[in-house]
């Protein structure tokens, strides 16, 4: 169980409302994909369960330069790479304070 | 034979055993800092001199960026968060860090244990979100995303706790009890990943 940790994949919004949006309802849209959340534990099982996906692991910047190039994925990353990637696609802070 | 139900000089002589009580262990959940959060299954509407108290596990370093502790049914409004200069912004009243009060532009602990937030509210807010903000309150998209565990929320309300979710039994999963109030709390985006012993 220590040795659990989360994976994330960005699928196309359009893949994900055809047939992910039950399993991962809440998945946030981030430069046009779904990302998904999952654990090292399930890999293999979503590897076995979507056969015909070519899961691809990239690095951040690749990932973007592919979502930017609208691939297909799914584009399977760690945590410090979703974050780098959000980033990148991030929405402006607006703050509001009192 | 009447059976005996209590009898507390029976039960140091060791002739009667108490049942032991219910344990339940203790975990945190540890929010990614991406698209976790707790949200809470209706809004609470928060009155001017409410406390809401909960425990957070502090960072080793500054944060360089915001994090929301527990936001205002509003976009982009954060009640209690970290700011990027390692502050703590608090809207709509003053909070006390471990029984202190927390004096404006202060640092906020960077000794990676857990401490307590005491907020206590000047004005009535709505509030539906913990460990994040709103970008959208109608569309529920949020960012800010807390990357630490908080557990322990709970409200006071004229010295009688109102509301209190622990966040920390990992049975339960996703949809954590409220122990007080009928008000409990979500983790869009949860796995079973996200435990840790605290």
């Amino acid at each position: 169980m220590s040795n659990l940790y989360q994976l994330y994949a960005f699928v196309t919004a359009m893949g994900w409302a055809e047939s992910l949006s039950e399993r991962w309802p809440d998945a946030p849209l981030v430069g046009g994909y779904r990302v998904l959340v999952f654990t090292n534990a399930d890999y293999l099982l979503l590897k076995e369960q979507y056969p015909t996906a070519e899961f691809k692991e990239l690095t951040a910047e690749q990932t973007i330069s592919a979502m930017n190039a609208n691939e297909l994925g799914p584009f399977v990353c760690s945590l410090e790479q979703l974050k780098q990637i959000m980033n990148h696609f991030a929405p402006p802070d607006e703050l509001t304070q009192d | 034979m009447p059976k005996i139900v209590y009898a507390p000089i029976l039960e140091q002589a060791g002739f009667l055993k108490r049942k032991a009580a219910d344990v339940v262990e203790q975990w945190v959940a540890q929010l990614d800092g991406a698209m976790q959060s707790w949200q809470l299954t209706e809004s609470i509407n928060l009155i001017a001199g409410d406390k809401v108290r909960f425990k957070y596990k502090s960072s080793t370093t500054a944060s360089s960026s915001i994090k929301a502790f527990y936001s205002r049914d509003t976009n982009y409004f954060p009640l209690v968060s970290l700011r990027s200069d390692g502050a703590y912004t608090v809207n709509a009243g003053a909070i006390k860090i471990d029984g202190v009060d927390y004096q404006e532009g202060e640092q906020a602990p960077i000794d990676g244990e857990y401490h307590e937030i005491e907020h206590t509210l000047t004005t009535n807010a709505s509030i539906s979100l913990l460990g994040a903000g709103w970008i959208s309150f109608s569309e529920k998209t949020t960012l800010w995303h807390l990357d630490s565990a908080l557990l322990n929320f709970e409200v006071e309300r004229a010295s009688e706790i109102i509301h209190q979710i622990p966040l920390t039994n990992k049975s339960q999963g996703a949809t954590q009890l409220a122990t007080v109030g009928d008000i409990n709390a979500f983790m869009p985006n949860y796995t079973d990943a996200v435990w840790r012993k605290p």
